[in-house]
Formats: C-alpha cells, sequence, structure tokens
C-alpha cells in the first residue's frame, strides 16, 4: 500500500519532467513490474483477480490545467482489486481532478496510470469507451434522464454496450432488485426522491457488471438518513466483488464504515490509512 | 456494429425526430425554404433550356451549291454532310423546290410573274443542315464552307451566339443558386441540429460515462438529419408542385397572346426529387456530422458538462 512519498521535485523541476522524461519515467516503473501488460487486451483477462498488478496504479501523476492550474502533482497510489477505498480531502484539492483522470475524462500531463490494464498515458481514442465499460459512474447529482423511467435509465447503459433486449431485462431487473427499486421501475426520476434517484444511478453503475464503480460525492444532494445507506449499498456491492472508490467529504459516514482512506490535498495524497482515525 | 444495435440506434434516430418535434420542424422548414427557391430555379432552367431547343430547333443553315452543279454532284455533297460532325440532319432541297416555296411565300399577284421562269430557275440546289451543338456553329459553318461544290452557306450566326450565350447564362446563375442555397441550408440546419445536440448534452455525457463509442453516439444524430432531408426533399417537391401550377395558371391567362409553352411539371419531376433527396440527405448527414463530431473532440469536462 502507497504511503507518501518522498518528493524529491520542486513544482518546476516536476514540470521539466513532465515535458522533457515523462515517456521514459513510464517505462521505467513498466520494466519494474512483474506482470507483462499489454494495451490491447481486453481489462478482465489482462488483469486476472489475484495478480499481483492493483487494478488502480498512479505513478508520479501530474496534471496541469490548461489555465495553468497544477490540480495533480506527483501523485503516487495503488488501489487493489476488491478494496473499498474512501477519497477525502478540502474543495479544490484535487479530488475531482483525481478521478476525471480514473475516468479519462482528462488526460494526465506526466506520470503514468495503470487501471485495469490499461496504461492511460498512451491509451487509443478508440480504447477510452473500453476502459469506461469496466468501470461504474455514480453523480452527485445523479444524472439520470428526466423523460425515461427508471427502467430505461438504466437500460440505457445496457444499450451502449450492445447488449440483447433479454440480457437487458434480466440484469435491469437484477440491478433495481439490488437497490430495492424493482417496484418503482415505471417511475420517472422526478417522481423519486433523491435518496431512491441516487439508488438508480447506482443501479445504472453496476448494470454493466464493472469491476470498478467510482461514486464521486455520491451522497451530495441526499438526505444525511439516505446517505448512510447508499454507502450501506455500495458496501454490498463491494462485498460482491466489485471495488469501489467512493469521493466524500462527509467525514462522519467514512469514520462509521471503517475503510481504507486517501486523503488529498494540494494535488497529491497526503494520508493513507484504514479507518477514519486521520480524520 | 451488431445489428441489434443498428436497430436500436436507428429507431432512436426516428424517436429524436419527433422529440425535438418543434426543432426538427425549424430545419425542415428551412429546407424546404431552400428547396423550394431551388425547385423553382430548376424550372425555370427546364424551361429556358425547353425554350431555347424550340428556337435551336429551327434555327438551321442553308447549304447553296455552285450553279453549274448537276443535281446528283449535289445530292453526292449532301449524303457527305449528313456524316459530318455536329451535323443532325439535313434535308435536301432542289432548286425546284426551292422556288416553289419562293413562289408559295409570295403574294398571289406576284406569284404569277414567276411561273414564266420556271424553266429557267435562277435558284440553286441547296441543303438544310441542323446542327446537334449550336456552341460548335461557327467550326461547322466554316467546315461547311470549305465543301467543293458549295457556293455559301446561310445561316443566323449572330442568333445562335445569342441562344448559347443566354444558355450559358441560365446554366451558369441556376448553378450558383443551387450552391449558395445548399450552403445556407446546411448552415442552418447545423444551427438547429447544434441546438437539439446541446438539448442532449446529458444524454451524450452519460453515454460517454458508460463507454459509448463516439460512433454510437453519432449514429442517431445521422438517421435524424437523414429523415429531415428526406421528409424535407417530399415537402419540397409537393411545395414546389403546387408553386409550379400556380405559375402555369397564371402564364396561360397572362401570356395568351404570345406563343410561349410551359413544360408540363412531370417532365421533370423525376430529376427534381433525385435533387432534392440528394441534397437533403447530403445537407442532413454532412450537418449533423460536422456538429457531432466537434462537439465529441471537444476536450475536458465531458461527463459533468452541462
Amino acid at each position: 500500500m502507497s504511503t507518501i512519498e518522498e518528493q524529491n521535485f520542486t513544482v518546476n523541476s516536476a514540470e521539466q519532467a513532465a515535458a522533457d522524461g515523462a515517456g521514459e519515467k513510464a517505462v521505467d516503473r513498466t520494466a519494474d513490474s512483474t506482470a507483462p501488460r499489454t494495451d490491447d487486451k481486453p481489462p478482465r483477462t489482462a488483469t486476472p483477480a489475484g495478480s499481483s498488478r492493483p487494478l488502480i496504479e498512479f505513478n508520479g501523476v501530474y496534471k496541469t490545467y490548461k489555465n495553468g492550474v497544477h490540480a495533480v502533482r506527483d501523485m503516487n497510489l495503488k488501489i487493489n482489486r476488491g478494496e473499498f477505498v474512501f477519497v477525502v480531502g478540502p474543495s479544490g484539492a484535487g479530488k475531482s481532478t483525481f478521478t476525471k483522470l480514473i475516468m479519462r475524462e482528462e488526460k494526465l500531463s506526466a506520470g503514468e496510470i495503470f487501471i485495469n490494464g490499461y496504461r492511460l498515458s498512451t491509451i487509443r481514442n478508440h480504447q477510452i469507451p473500453l476502459l469506461r465499460r469496466t468501470m461504474g459512474l455514480v453523480f452527485q447529482d445523479f444524472r439520470l434522464i428526466p423523460t425515461m423511467n427508471v427502467f430505461e435509465n438504466v437500460a440505457f447503459a445496457m444499450h451502449v454496450v450492445g447488449a440483447s433486449n433479454a440480457e437487458i431485462r434480466r440484469r435491469v431487473s437484477y440491478a433495481l432488485n439490488m437497490v430495492g427499486l424493482a417496484k418503482k421501475a415505471k417511475s420517472k426520476p422526478n417522481e423519486l426522491s433523491g435518496g431512491e434517484q441516487q439508488r438508480v444511478g447506482l443501479a445504472r453503475a453496476l448494470v454493466n457488471n464493472p469491476s470498478i464503480i467510482i461514486a464521486d460525492e455520491p451522497t451530495g444532494n441526499v438526505d444525511p438518513n439516505m446517505s448512510y445507506e447508499i454507502v450501506e449499498l455500495l458496501n454490498e456491492i463491494n462485498r460482491r466483488g466489485t471495488t469501489v472508490i467512493m469521493v466524500t467529504h462527509e467525514h462522519q459516514l467514512v469514520r462509521d464504515f471503517h475503510k481504507r482512506v486517501i486523503m488529498i490535498d494540494n494535488g497529491t495524497v497526503v494520508a493513507d490509512s484504514m479507518g477514519g482515525d486521520i480524520l | 456494429m451488431k445489428l441489434r444495435t443498428f436497430k436500436y440506434l436507428t429507431v432512436e434516430g426516428f424517436k429524436n425526430v419527433w422529440v425535438n418535434r418543434m426543432m426538427s420542424l425549424a430545419s425542415i422548414g428551412v429546407l424546404v425554404a431552400c428547396m423550394l427557391i431551388m425547385g423553382v430555379a430548376i424550372a425555370f432552367s427546364k424551361n429556358v433550356d425547353y425554350a431555347l431547343g424550340t428556337i435551336e430547333e429551327n434555327n438551321v443553315a442553308r447549304v447553296y451549291y455552285d450553279e453549274a452543279l448537276s443535281e446528283e454532284d449535289a445530292r453526292a455533297i449532301n449524303a457527305k454532310i449528313a456524316e459530318m460532325d455536329n451535323v443532325k440532319s439535313v434535308r435536301f432541297i432542289p432548286k425546284s423546290e426551292g422556288l416553289q416555296t419562293v413562289i408559295d411565300d409570295m403574294d398571289d399577284q406576284y406569284s404569277s410573274l414567276f411561273e414564266f421562269i420556271e424553266d429557267e430557275n435562277p435558284l440553286p440546289d441547296a441543303t438544310e443542315v441542323k446542327f446537334e451543338d449550336l456552341e460548335k456553329f461557327n467550326e461547322t459553318v466554316t467546315a461547311l464552307e470549305k465543301l467543293d461544290g458549295v457556293n455559301s452557306v446561310g445561316s443566323q450566326r449572330e442568333l445562335a451566339e445569342q441562344l448559347t450565350s443566354i444558355r450559358h447564362t441560365v446554366t451558369v446563375a441556376g448553378a450558383w443558386i443551387i450552391v449558395l442555397l445548399v450552403v445556407i441550408a446546411l448552415v442552418i440546419v447545423c444551427n438547429t441540429i447544434r441546438i437539439t445536440m446541446y438539448s442532449r448534452k446529458l444524454e451524450i455525457s452519460i453515454m460517454k460515462a458508460v463507454g459509448a463509442t463516439n460512433g454510437f453516439i453519432r449514429f442517431p444524430f445521422l438517421v435524424e438529419g437523414m429523415v429531415l432531408g428526406v421528409l424535407a426533399a417530399g415537402f419540397s417537391t409537393a411545395l414546389t408542385y403546387a408553386v409550379y401550377r400556380l405559375i402555369l395558371n397564371m402564364a396561360v391567362g397572362k401570356l395568351s397572346g404570345i406563343s410561349f409553352t410551359l413544360l408540363p411539371f412531370r417532365s421533370f419531376a423525376l430529376p427534381l426529387i433525385g435533387i432534392f433527396m440528394f441534397i437533403g440527405i447530403v445537407i442532413g448527414l454532412v450537418g449533423s456530422t460536422i456538429i457531432i463530431t466537434k462537439y465529441l473532440n471537444k476536450e475536458g469536462s465531458e461527463f459533468r458538462a452541462l
């Protein structure tokens, strides 16, 4: 498990490294690794469960936005298959950028990220959708399509990957059952409470059976009682084998669930431990 | 793409036309307006073409043979002319027929004057020549003049030149009108598609988040663009027909003094529908492709942007 690494760079020299040696650095680190890695293999076979390669690995990652903001600097961390990780930190610390980098919503500026067998510094555009299919994303604002009912909202994610109608019926029912919304399949999002809407979001995230669920402030728009339920659901999903990364600023939840906590501040990992004791 | 994905996306495209029906209507309206102008321009140029064709039909050159030439020799040259480039048809006019025509054209009081000279016909044998292509009028006439046994060639050179230049003008103007309208239609359709697309930003961002390929996201928009194009082509054809009927009726009423016939609509309906369909589909496809590709290639905040 990674902790805070010695920072040998000042920010300026790090940028130099980003410009000059990013590629080399990445190659070196790959050479160190035990498991051979190819970008072309499908992710689930590229990194079989129990292999020594972590599911998510950040090696000296930098992200500088076009406006000059250094959102992430020399971030190093490893998350293994089957873990449940809380990511905490003050606003503006780089939590959002962290999830965006994982989803490849943003390109990294320097360093290397490995996710599920994909090397993000060199990932091809056509592989990005495949990478994202290995993850389920849960948003703070639920992101449900208002004109579709609950069933259709969840099924939507399966149409994208070309699932058959039979598969869709089976999987969507399973996912809705799991989040306890089987009876509300025909309801429109605006007929549901915030907690229920987020559970639809969760069902959508897990319907394609991803290996990682990334929940970005999933309880942010949900009232406190419901928040607990949402995390309990994520915990249940995690117990069935899915890796869960939950970004949150609700420290009470983090303390209650006693999971691994990664604290990000100023664009880098400042603490990484089990339980909520670092808060 | 899997067949079921293809089907699903095609249905989605059709649905989108209906779900965004106000926007669809706006797109179709713009396309129809442009195509209607195009249709009128095409109808106009077709009619000018037709009218010019009729005039050209009658614009013949007359080849006069040397007076000393016997009728057989003249007929031999006539046969040679018929074989020449750009010659559509020839008609041999023996000198007797020529004289008869002259006499027939005259008033009776004068024609009697000519009756006595029938034995001493002053006219030469002649050949009436019709051309394939008036643009080569001059070259052909020059070639005719160079033939042995040909005395002179009578032609309305200026008329031929004028006709050719009118046809040129109409063709070039028509082409420019179409190009201009296609560009205008494309720009406006692009804007409409842009608006429909922004209204579906949420859907697109979710599709991207769950791993949709760009092709998957683009496809329903292409279907939508195509459907709009086809619908617009259909409406435009109907409207052009209605407008043309109106003009036809007015022309019959007002221009009855002049012998001027307009083409019936059906004589150019098929190419018109073809052009409309082609333009509609191309504009729909190109418009959606440009807009959606531009959007998808934009960097950053693709899931969260709303």
